[in-house]
């Protein structure tokens, strides 16, 4: 599949009429919305927290304040973009305050029971936990090599399935700043000998 | 020369065709459209990153907790401009300019009790005290300890005492000048 055609269109028209709906506070209107992007959207937070119960969290706060802020929503068919950059900065703020509460010492890491190691082993799916597990250590090997924006624009285009003019939009740089970054970002991955193995050892 | 002849395309121009092939140079989209072995190589690295787009999606695990119900109620009976931040801020500078225009109010109630400043009347005040000063200065020209050696008002002062104490000397320049009647008494008498 071709990567421009990968971008999903989320519903045309039916979408926006749901969006513009959901503006003028018609009860039930914002549900559509939620049920089309939720999963995306959990996807998306739980690329950059590694933590289901985190993500969730966080993707609550993202629809509540984009249900709260609809009617601020100029353009409808931006809808995508819009959630997105919500949850960018709902990610950015759970960075922020997870440095804090480091910083201060009162709050002990959070260990999500569902992904902690300690418990893999011990279930029917243990293979396919461990594999998990694997991936999300040699992705994150990776990804360190890479510049804080290489990165964002990195997961917006290959995970989140976003086009270079919605990346541009939600990060506010211009679309040549974005393609620089990619390509970047592209070429540092391919350049690492644990991304080319991820195609060799049967991960897919 | 011929187009498929031209050197192969660089990493980067592979990755650049995976994104946007319009940002290859011209020779090079041209090579592109005729070179298998570029092309291949085009689609292998565009292959390449979206499977592990997919495999990171694969290895995602699926959200357990619904979303919670949305207030849809709440939002109606509320308008927005009742919460949020800005009512918050415009409450916050009204009450402060209340608070700054009631100090500075020369009318305020708890301001009755205080008696208005007449700068004139008290500068009239201070010259009255300092004029009394310098009157004072001018009869009592001597310091204290003084006065009290010679005052003025001993009744057994009089002046035969004082005659007794200085009496008058006929050679006393200045008693003479004195007692024979000013200065053509003077001019007499030298």
């Amino acid at each position: 599949m071709p990567l421009q055609n990968l971008h999903p269109d989320p519903g045309g028209k039916r979408l926006a009429a749901y969006v513009q709906e959901a503006a003028r506070g018609v009860e039930g209107a914002f549900d559509p919305i939620v049920e089309r992007f939720y999963p995306d959207i959990f996807k998306m937070v739980y690329y950059r927290t590694q933590s289901r119960t985190d993500a969730e969290d966080i993707v609550q706060e993202v629809f509540l304040q984009a249900f709260k802020k609809i009617a601020t929503l100029k353009a409808p068919e931006r809808i995508r973009g819009w959630l997105f950059q919500i949850a960018m900065n709902k990610v950015k703020d759970y960075y922020r305050k997870k440095r804090w509460q480091k910083l201060f010492g009162k709050f002990p890491e959070y260990v999500d029971p569902q992904d902690s190691e300690s418990r893999q082993f011990q279930r029917p799916d243990a293979e396919k936990r461990l594999q998990r597990g694997d991936f999300w250590k040699i992705f994150n090997r990776l990804i360190k090599k890479l510049s804080k924006m290489e990165k964002e624009v990195f997961l917006l285009k290959f995970f989140d399935h976003l086009t270079i003019s919605e990346i541009a939009q939600i990060l506010n740089r211009s679309e040549s700043t974005v393609k620089t970054c990619l390509y970047r970002a592209m070429g540092k991955f391919r350049k690492e000998s644990a991304f080319q193995r991820l195609f060799q050892e049967g991960w897919t | 020369m011929n187009k498929r002849s031209a050197p192969h395309l660089g990493e980067t121009q592979i990755l650049k065709a995976v994104i946007d092939k319009a940002d290859l140079e011209d020779a090079e989209q041209s090579h592109l459209s005729v070179c298998p072995t570029c092309r291949h190589r085009v689609v292998e690295a565009e292959n390449q990153f979206l499977r592990l787009g997919e495999m990171a999606a694969r290895y995602a695990p699926q959200p357990t907790r619904p979303l919670r119900r949305l207030p849809y109620r709440e939002k109606r009976t509320a308008a927005p401009w009742m919460f949020g931040w800005r009512p918050a801020l415009a409450s916050a500078v009204g009450i402060l300019l209340l608070i700054v225009s009631l100090t500075w109010w020369p009318g305020a109630p708890w301001r009755h009790g205080e008696e208005p400043v007449d700068t004139a009347g008290l500068e009239r005040i201070d010259d009255t005290v300092l004029m009394a000063e310098v009157e004072a200065l001018i009869d009592e020209a001597l310091p204290v300890p003084y006065l009290s050696i010679a005052p003025e008002d001993e009744p057994r002062m009089t002046d035969d005492f004082m005659r007794f104490v200085a009496p008058v000397t006929e050679n006393d320049s200045l008693t003479l000048y004195r007692f024979k009647g000013g200065w053509a008494s003077w001019q007499r008498f030298v």
